[in-house]
Protein backbone atom coordinates (compact mmCIF):
# COMPACT_ATOMS: atom_id res chain seq x y z
CA UNK A 1 0.00 0.00 0.00
CA UNK A 2 2.32 2.31 1.00
CA UNK A 3 4.79 1.67 -2.18
CA UNK A 4 1.45 2.17 -4.52
CA UNK A 5 1.23 5.27 -2.84
CA UNK A 6 4.90 6.72 -2.54
CA UNK A 7 4.53 5.52 -6.62
CA UNK A 8 1.24 7.33 -7.42
CA UNK A 9 2.74 10.41 -5.50
CA UNK A 10 5.97 10.32 -7.27
CA UNK A 11 3.62 10.33 -10.69
CA UNK A 12 1.71 13.32 -9.35
CA UNK A 13 4.48 15.25 -8.38
CA UNK A 14 6.65 14.74 -12.01
CA UNK A 15 3.24 16.33 -13.49
CA UNK A 16 3.18 19.05 -11.40
CA UNK A 17 7.12 20.25 -12.49
CA UNK A 18 5.85 19.34 -16.19
CA UNK A 19 3.07 22.11 -15.36
CA UNK A 20 3.64 25.12 -17.80
CA UNK A 21 2.21 28.23 -14.89
CA UNK A 22 4.27 26.71 -12.57
CA UNK A 23 7.62 29.50 -12.96
CA UNK A 24 5.27 31.76 -13.47
CA UNK A 25 3.80 31.20 -10.41
CA UNK A 26 7.01 30.98 -8.43
CA UNK A 27 8.08 34.04 -9.99
CA UNK A 28 4.79 35.99 -8.61
CA UNK A 29 5.40 35.27 -5.05
CA UNK A 30 8.10 37.52 -4.90
CA UNK A 31 5.61 40.39 -5.07
CA UNK A 32 3.48 42.44 -2.20
CA UNK A 33 0.15 41.25 -3.42
CA UNK A 34 -2.02 38.01 -4.17
CA UNK A 35 0.06 36.08 -6.96
CA UNK A 36 -2.55 34.68 -8.66
CA UNK A 37 -4.65 38.43 -8.99
CA UNK A 38 -1.07 39.41 -10.74
CA UNK A 39 -0.62 36.69 -12.68
CA UNK A 40 -4.28 37.08 -13.80
CA UNK A 41 -3.87 40.56 -14.61
CA UNK A 42 -0.63 40.22 -16.87
CA UNK A 43 -3.19 37.33 -18.96
CA UNK A 44 -5.75 39.48 -19.68
CA UNK A 45 -3.38 42.08 -20.19
CA UNK A 46 -1.24 40.16 -23.16
CA UNK A 47 -4.66 38.49 -24.08
CA UNK A 48 -5.82 41.89 -24.85
CA UNK A 49 -2.86 42.91 -26.65
CA UNK A 50 -2.61 40.21 -28.86
CA UNK A 51 -6.31 40.20 -29.85
CA UNK A 52 -6.38 44.25 -30.99
CA UNK A 53 -3.04 43.57 -32.31
CA UNK A 54 -3.50 40.09 -34.46
CA UNK A 55 -7.39 39.50 -34.31
CA UNK A 56 -9.64 41.97 -34.44
CA UNK A 57 -10.65 40.53 -37.81
CA UNK A 58 -10.20 37.15 -37.19
CA UNK A 59 -13.57 34.99 -37.53
CA UNK A 60 -13.84 33.77 -34.25
CA UNK A 61 -12.67 36.64 -31.90
CA UNK A 62 -15.06 38.70 -33.91
CA UNK A 63 -18.13 36.09 -33.16
CA UNK A 64 -17.64 36.02 -29.67
CA UNK A 65 -17.75 40.02 -29.55
CA UNK A 66 -20.91 40.14 -31.37
CA UNK A 67 -22.49 37.84 -28.80
CA UNK A 68 -20.72 39.46 -26.00
CA UNK A 69 -21.99 42.76 -27.15
CA UNK A 70 -18.13 43.97 -27.29
CA UNK A 71 -16.66 44.09 -24.10
CA UNK A 72 -17.70 44.17 -20.60
CA UNK A 73 -17.35 47.75 -18.85
CA UNK A 74 -13.66 47.23 -17.36
CA UNK A 75 -12.23 45.38 -20.44
CA UNK A 76 -13.76 47.61 -22.46
CA UNK A 77 -11.74 50.69 -20.95
CA UNK A 78 -8.95 48.16 -20.32
CA UNK A 79 -9.05 47.73 -24.37
CA UNK A 80 -9.46 51.26 -25.22
CA UNK A 81 -6.12 52.09 -22.84
CA UNK A 82 -4.10 49.29 -24.58
CA UNK A 83 -5.12 50.50 -27.89
CA UNK A 84 -4.03 54.15 -27.67
CA UNK A 85 -1.06 54.72 -27.62
CA UNK A 86 0.27 51.83 -29.88
CA UNK A 87 -2.56 52.06 -32.71
CA UNK A 88 -4.46 55.12 -31.56
CA UNK A 89 -7.56 53.15 -31.37
CA UNK A 90 -7.90 51.67 -34.41
CA UNK A 91 -8.26 48.16 -33.04
CA UNK A 92 -11.16 48.87 -30.78
CA UNK A 93 -12.35 51.05 -33.74
CA UNK A 94 -12.67 48.16 -35.90
CA UNK A 95 -14.84 45.59 -33.27
CA UNK A 96 -17.25 48.77 -32.82
CA UNK A 97 -17.76 49.50 -36.27
CA UNK A 98 -19.55 46.24 -36.79
CA UNK A 99 -21.41 46.10 -33.31
CA UNK A 100 -22.77 49.24 -34.35
CA UNK A 101 -23.93 47.94 -37.38
CA UNK A 102 -25.68 45.60 -35.83
CA UNK A 103 -27.13 47.70 -33.30
CA UNK A 104 -28.23 50.35 -35.36
CA UNK A 105 -29.87 47.63 -37.99
CA UNK A 106 -31.97 45.81 -34.45
CA UNK A 107 -33.02 49.51 -33.69
CA UNK A 108 -34.36 50.12 -36.96
CA UNK A 109 -36.16 47.36 -36.98
CA UNK A 110 -38.43 48.63 -33.59
CA UNK A 111 -39.75 51.18 -35.78
CA UNK A 112 -43.25 50.71 -36.44
CA UNK A 113 -43.39 52.74 -39.92
CA UNK A 114 -41.00 50.49 -41.49
CA UNK A 115 -42.44 47.21 -40.10
CA UNK A 116 -45.35 45.36 -42.27
CA UNK A 117 -48.86 46.24 -41.41
CA UNK A 118 -49.56 42.66 -40.04
CA UNK A 119 -46.26 42.84 -37.95
CA UNK A 120 -46.87 46.58 -36.75
CA UNK A 121 -50.54 45.59 -35.46
CA UNK A 122 -48.82 42.90 -33.43
CA UNK A 123 -46.09 45.65 -32.56
CA UNK A 124 -48.60 47.98 -31.29
CA UNK A 125 -50.78 45.51 -29.62
CA UNK A 126 -47.84 43.99 -27.37
CA UNK A 127 -48.04 44.32 -23.56
CA UNK A 128 -46.67 47.27 -21.67
CA UNK A 129 -42.66 47.32 -22.28
CA UNK A 130 -40.38 44.66 -23.26
CA UNK A 131 -36.94 44.44 -23.61
CA UNK A 132 -35.28 43.67 -27.34
CA UNK A 133 -34.16 40.52 -26.53
CA UNK A 134 -31.20 40.87 -29.26
CA UNK A 135 -29.75 43.72 -27.54
CA UNK A 136 -29.32 41.48 -24.86
CA UNK A 137 -25.65 39.62 -24.55
CA UNK A 138 -25.54 36.19 -24.97
CA UNK A 139 -21.95 35.16 -24.35
CA UNK A 140 -19.71 36.91 -21.68
CA UNK A 141 -17.07 39.36 -22.10
CA UNK A 142 -14.34 37.38 -23.59
CA UNK A 143 -11.66 39.15 -21.88
CA UNK A 144 -14.08 38.01 -18.46
CA UNK A 145 -14.00 34.65 -19.67
CA UNK A 146 -10.17 34.46 -20.33
CA UNK A 147 -9.93 35.53 -16.79
CA UNK A 148 -12.27 33.13 -15.38
CA UNK A 149 -9.99 30.43 -17.69
CA UNK A 150 -7.07 31.89 -16.05
CA UNK A 151 -7.98 31.79 -12.22
CA UNK A 152 -9.28 28.15 -12.33
CA UNK A 153 -5.76 27.42 -14.22
CA UNK A 154 -3.68 29.40 -11.54
CA UNK A 155 -5.56 28.53 -8.37
CA UNK A 156 -5.32 24.57 -9.47
CA UNK A 157 -1.58 24.96 -10.39
CA UNK A 158 -1.21 26.39 -6.85
CA UNK A 159 -3.09 23.66 -5.00
CA UNK A 160 -0.82 21.23 -6.89
CA UNK A 161 2.69 23.69 -6.20
CA UNK A 162 1.97 23.76 -2.32
CA UNK A 163 2.69 19.59 -2.33
CA UNK A 164 6.25 20.51 -3.23
CA UNK A 165 8.49 21.43 0.28
CA UNK A 166 10.13 24.03 -1.24
CA UNK A 167 7.47 26.02 -2.77
CA UNK A 168 5.81 25.68 0.37
CA UNK A 169 8.65 27.75 2.22
CA UNK A 170 8.62 30.48 -0.37
CA UNK A 171 4.49 30.74 0.13
CA UNK A 172 4.43 30.55 3.62
CA UNK A 173 7.04 34.02 3.83
CA UNK A 174 5.33 35.14 0.42
CA UNK A 175 2.34 38.11 1.13
CA UNK A 176 -0.39 34.55 0.10
CA UNK A 177 -3.43 34.61 -2.45
CA UNK A 178 -6.56 36.77 -1.53
CA UNK A 179 -9.67 35.17 -0.47
CA UNK A 180 -11.51 34.92 -3.63
CA UNK A 181 -8.21 33.03 -5.01
CA UNK A 182 -8.09 30.85 -1.72
CA UNK A 183 -11.87 29.76 -1.89
CA UNK A 184 -10.79 28.72 -6.00
CA UNK A 185 -7.79 27.08 -4.90
CA UNK A 186 -9.38 25.28 -2.14
CA UNK A 187 -12.33 23.89 -4.18
CA UNK A 188 -10.25 22.66 -6.74
CA UNK A 189 -7.19 21.05 -4.46
CA UNK A 190 -7.17 16.95 -4.31
CA UNK A 191 -4.73 17.04 -1.89
CA UNK A 192 -6.05 17.44 1.58
CA UNK A 193 -2.58 18.13 3.38
CA UNK A 194 -2.01 20.57 0.37
CA UNK A 195 -5.39 22.19 1.72
CA UNK A 196 -4.54 22.29 5.43
CA UNK A 197 -1.67 24.37 4.49
CA UNK A 198 -2.95 26.79 2.35
CA UNK A 199 -5.53 27.23 5.25
CA UNK A 200 -3.64 27.70 7.77
CA UNK A 201 -1.25 30.20 6.31
CA UNK A 202 -4.05 32.12 5.42
CA UNK A 203 -5.41 31.62 8.75
CA UNK A 204 -1.95 33.28 10.21
CA UNK A 205 -2.20 35.95 7.35
CA UNK A 206 -6.36 36.91 8.31
CA UNK A 207 -4.71 37.20 12.19
CA UNK A 208 -2.00 39.47 11.30
CA UNK A 209 -4.37 41.59 9.18
CA UNK A 210 -6.90 41.54 11.90
CA UNK A 211 -4.63 42.45 14.52
CA UNK A 212 -3.29 46.16 12.31
CA UNK A 213 -6.99 46.74 11.16
CA UNK A 214 -8.00 46.18 15.41
CA UNK A 215 -4.87 48.39 16.31
CA UNK A 216 -5.77 51.03 13.26
CA UNK A 217 -9.29 51.64 14.53
CA UNK A 218 -8.14 51.80 18.08
CA UNK A 219 -5.59 53.82 17.98
CA UNK A 220 -8.51 56.43 16.07
CA UNK A 221 -10.14 56.74 19.60
CA UNK A 222 -9.29 59.91 21.53
CA UNK A 223 -7.60 58.22 24.62
CA UNK A 224 -5.26 56.45 22.21
CA UNK A 225 -4.62 59.37 19.99
CA UNK A 226 -1.03 59.65 21.09
CA UNK A 227 0.47 55.71 19.90
CA UNK A 228 2.11 56.41 16.78
CA UNK A 229 0.31 54.33 13.80
CA UNK A 230 2.44 51.82 12.05
CA UNK A 231 2.60 52.01 8.29
CA UNK A 232 1.62 48.33 7.79
CA UNK A 233 -1.78 49.56 10.32
CA UNK A 234 -1.61 52.55 8.42
CA UNK A 235 -2.22 50.39 5.23
CA UNK A 236 -4.31 47.70 6.81
CA UNK A 237 -7.69 49.09 5.28
CA UNK A 238 -6.77 48.78 2.14
CA UNK A 239 -4.79 45.57 2.49
CA UNK A 240 -8.29 44.42 3.98
CA UNK A 241 -10.21 45.22 0.83
CA UNK A 242 -7.42 43.50 -1.29
CA UNK A 243 -7.59 40.45 0.67
CA UNK A 244 -11.77 40.08 0.12
CA UNK A 245 -12.35 41.09 -3.00
CA UNK A 246 -8.51 40.74 -5.03
CA UNK A 247 -6.03 43.28 -5.84
CA UNK A 248 -7.09 46.43 -8.08
CA UNK A 249 -6.71 45.57 -11.58
CA UNK B 1 -15.79 46.45 -7.89
CA UNK B 2 -17.27 48.80 -5.42
CA UNK B 3 -15.11 47.79 -2.69
CA UNK B 4 -12.00 48.30 -4.72
CA UNK B 5 -13.09 51.81 -5.51
CA UNK B 6 -12.76 52.34 -1.35
CA UNK B 7 -9.98 54.48 -2.13
CA UNK B 8 -12.59 57.06 -3.82
CA UNK B 9 -14.75 56.62 0.01
CA UNK B 10 -11.40 58.58 1.33
CA UNK B 11 -12.06 56.79 4.95
CA UNK B 12 -9.88 54.41 5.79
CA UNK B 13 -11.14 54.23 9.43
CA UNK B 14 -14.64 53.70 8.10
CA UNK B 15 -12.88 51.00 5.70
CA UNK B 16 -11.24 49.32 8.46
CA UNK B 17 -14.47 49.35 10.86
CA UNK B 18 -15.99 47.62 8.38
CA UNK B 19 -13.57 45.03 7.29
CA UNK B 20 -12.57 44.17 10.59
CA UNK B 21 -15.88 41.99 11.01
CA UNK B 22 -15.55 40.95 7.85
CA UNK B 23 -12.17 39.55 8.95
CA UNK B 24 -13.39 38.00 12.23
CA UNK B 25 -16.01 36.23 10.18
CA UNK B 26 -13.12 34.88 7.09
CA UNK B 27 -10.94 33.93 10.54
CA UNK B 28 -13.82 32.04 12.15
CA UNK B 29 -14.41 29.82 8.87
CA UNK B 30 -10.84 29.22 8.75
CA UNK B 31 -10.46 27.60 11.45
CA UNK B 32 -13.39 25.60 11.15
CA UNK B 33 -12.07 24.65 7.60
CA UNK B 34 -8.55 23.73 9.33
CA UNK B 35 -10.14 21.84 12.17
CA UNK B 36 -12.51 19.50 9.74
CA UNK B 37 -10.05 19.51 7.51
CA UNK B 38 -7.22 18.03 10.09
CA UNK B 39 -10.09 15.75 11.03
CA UNK B 40 -10.70 14.29 7.96
CA UNK B 41 -6.51 13.77 7.79
CA UNK B 42 -6.56 11.89 11.09
CA UNK B 43 -9.68 9.67 10.13
CA UNK B 44 -7.57 9.00 6.61
CA UNK B 45 -4.16 8.12 8.51
CA UNK B 46 -5.48 5.69 11.87
CA UNK B 47 -2.28 5.38 13.95
CA UNK B 48 -2.40 1.10 13.73
CA UNK B 49 -4.48 0.02 11.47
CA UNK B 50 -4.97 -3.50 9.96
CA UNK B 51 -3.38 -3.68 6.43
CA UNK B 52 -7.00 -4.62 4.80
CA UNK B 53 -8.31 -1.54 6.69
CA UNK B 54 -5.22 0.54 5.61
CA UNK B 55 -5.86 -0.28 1.79
CA UNK B 56 -9.50 0.76 2.38
CA UNK B 57 -8.16 4.15 3.49
CA UNK B 58 -6.14 4.46 0.51
CA UNK B 59 -8.75 3.36 -2.04
CA UNK B 60 -11.28 5.99 -0.58
CA UNK B 61 -8.48 8.80 -0.42
CA UNK B 62 -7.75 8.11 -3.63
CA UNK B 63 -11.52 8.20 -4.86
CA UNK B 64 -12.59 10.88 -3.12
CA UNK B 65 -9.48 12.72 -1.73
CA UNK B 66 -10.47 16.66 -1.98
CA UNK B 67 -10.57 18.67 0.77
CA UNK B 68 -13.52 19.47 2.64
CA UNK B 69 -16.52 21.80 1.69
CA UNK B 70 -15.97 25.38 2.54
CA UNK B 71 -17.18 26.91 5.51
CA UNK B 72 -19.98 29.49 5.40
CA UNK B 73 -17.09 32.52 7.36
CA UNK B 74 -15.42 31.81 3.48
CA UNK B 75 -18.00 32.43 1.23
CA UNK B 76 -20.55 35.33 0.70
CA UNK B 77 -23.79 34.73 2.47
CA UNK B 78 -25.55 37.79 0.43
CA UNK B 79 -24.83 40.17 -2.18
CA UNK B 80 -23.05 43.44 -2.48
CA UNK B 81 -24.53 45.93 -0.99
CA UNK B 82 -23.66 48.82 -3.47
CA UNK B 83 -24.68 46.90 -5.89
CA UNK B 84 -27.85 46.12 -4.78
CA UNK B 85 -28.36 49.93 -4.06
CA UNK B 86 -26.74 50.41 -7.82
CA UNK B 87 -29.69 48.60 -9.21
CA UNK B 88 -32.55 50.02 -7.37
CA UNK B 89 -31.41 52.97 -8.18
CA UNK B 90 -30.85 52.56 -11.99
CA UNK B 91 -34.87 51.21 -11.87
CA UNK B 92 -36.06 54.82 -10.21
CA UNK B 93 -34.01 56.99 -12.67
CA UNK B 94 -35.40 54.69 -15.57
CA UNK B 95 -38.62 55.10 -14.30
CA UNK B 96 -38.29 58.74 -14.11
CA UNK B 97 -36.91 59.01 -17.56
CA UNK B 98 -39.94 56.79 -19.03
CA UNK B 99 -42.25 59.46 -17.22
CA UNK B 100 -40.86 62.59 -18.38
CA UNK B 101 -40.63 61.54 -21.70
CA UNK B 102 -43.97 62.11 -22.36
CA UNK B 103 -42.89 65.77 -21.59
CA UNK B 104 -42.52 67.55 -25.27
CA UNK B 105 -39.83 69.60 -24.01
CA UNK B 106 -37.71 66.69 -21.98
CA UNK B 107 -37.40 64.26 -25.62
CA UNK B 108 -35.68 67.33 -26.50
CA UNK B 109 -33.25 67.81 -24.29
CA UNK B 110 -33.10 63.88 -23.90
CA UNK B 111 -32.29 63.88 -28.37
CA UNK B 112 -29.70 66.59 -27.65
CA UNK B 113 -28.17 64.45 -25.04
CA UNK B 114 -25.42 61.58 -25.41
CA UNK B 115 -28.45 59.07 -25.03
CA UNK B 116 -27.99 56.05 -22.85
CA UNK B 117 -26.18 53.28 -23.36
CA UNK B 118 -27.48 49.92 -24.27
CA UNK B 119 -28.05 48.25 -20.96
CA UNK B 120 -29.81 51.12 -19.95
CA UNK B 121 -31.84 51.99 -23.44
CA UNK B 122 -33.05 48.53 -23.28
CA UNK B 123 -34.08 48.71 -19.11
CA UNK B 124 -36.11 51.71 -20.39
CA UNK B 125 -37.59 50.28 -23.23
CA UNK B 126 -39.00 47.58 -21.03
CA UNK B 127 -40.71 49.90 -18.81
CA UNK B 128 -42.10 52.14 -21.85
CA UNK B 129 -45.58 50.61 -23.29
CA UNK B 130 -46.50 52.71 -25.61
CA UNK B 131 -45.19 51.40 -28.95
CA UNK B 132 -45.01 54.81 -30.84
CA UNK B 133 -42.60 56.16 -27.78
CA UNK B 134 -40.61 53.16 -28.13
CA UNK B 135 -40.03 53.70 -31.79
CA UNK B 136 -39.38 57.46 -31.07
CA UNK B 137 -36.53 55.89 -28.47
CA UNK B 138 -35.20 53.31 -31.43
CA UNK B 139 -34.67 56.21 -33.96
CA UNK B 140 -32.74 58.51 -31.17
CA UNK B 141 -30.67 55.93 -30.38
CA UNK B 142 -30.29 55.11 -34.40
CA UNK B 143 -29.02 58.86 -34.63
CA UNK B 144 -26.54 58.60 -31.59
CA UNK B 145 -24.96 55.33 -33.23
CA UNK B 146 -25.16 56.47 -36.51
CA UNK B 147 -23.29 59.61 -35.48
CA UNK B 148 -20.48 57.68 -33.87
CA UNK B 149 -20.36 55.13 -36.54
CA UNK B 150 -19.47 57.79 -39.25
CA UNK B 151 -16.88 59.19 -36.69
CA UNK B 152 -15.46 55.18 -36.77
CA UNK B 153 -15.28 55.30 -40.31
CA UNK B 154 -13.42 58.83 -40.54
CA UNK B 155 -10.73 57.03 -37.87
CA UNK B 156 -10.39 54.01 -39.76
CA UNK B 157 -10.21 55.51 -43.26
CA UNK B 158 -7.55 57.96 -41.08
CA UNK B 159 -5.42 54.92 -39.90
CA UNK B 160 -3.08 54.92 -42.31
CA UNK B 161 0.22 56.64 -40.55
CA UNK B 162 0.03 59.85 -43.05
CA UNK B 163 -2.57 61.23 -41.63
CA UNK B 164 -2.24 60.43 -37.75
CA UNK B 165 -1.64 63.82 -36.39
CA UNK B 166 -5.04 64.18 -38.17
CA UNK B 167 -6.42 61.73 -36.86
CA UNK B 168 -5.17 62.28 -32.68
CA UNK B 169 -6.27 66.21 -33.41
CA UNK B 170 -10.07 65.26 -34.48
CA UNK B 171 -13.14 64.52 -33.09
CA UNK B 172 -13.29 61.09 -34.47
CA UNK B 173 -9.93 60.19 -32.49
CA UNK B 174 -12.41 59.33 -29.14
CA UNK B 175 -15.34 57.22 -31.73
CA UNK B 176 -13.57 54.40 -30.29
CA UNK B 177 -14.19 55.19 -26.58
CA UNK B 178 -17.45 56.86 -27.29
CA UNK B 179 -18.40 53.59 -28.96
CA UNK B 180 -17.18 51.16 -26.13
CA UNK B 181 -19.42 53.72 -23.74
CA UNK B 182 -22.46 53.32 -25.97
CA UNK B 183 -22.36 49.34 -25.55
CA UNK B 184 -21.81 49.18 -21.76
CA UNK B 185 -21.74 52.78 -20.34
CA UNK B 186 -19.06 54.59 -18.57
CA UNK B 187 -18.02 55.03 -14.61
CA UNK B 188 -19.76 57.97 -14.64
Amino acid sequence: VSALASSSTELRLASVEDNPTAPSLDDALAQEACPVCALISRSTKDWVDVLLKEHVTDGVTRVELVYAWGFCRRHGQQACEADVAPRGGIGVAVIYEELTERVVHILKAQRVDKVEPRKQVKRLAAPAGQRIAELDPEAPCPVCRVETEAEQRYAASLGERVRVAGFRERYAASHGVCLPHLRAALEQCQDVEAALFLATTARDKVRVLLHDVREYTRKHSWENRQEPKLPQEQDSARRAVAFEVGEKQ
Amino acid sequence: MHAIEFEHWRDNLGTATMYESVLQRNLAGLNEFVERTRRQIEAQHPPSAHWLSRLRIHLRRTLDGASPKLSPGLTPQARCRVCEQGEKSAGWFVQTLAQKLEWEQFREWYRQSDGLCLPHLNHLLAGVADAQRRAWLADVAVEKFEANARDLGKALGRSNHRFHEELAAGSEGKAYRRAVEQFKGNDG
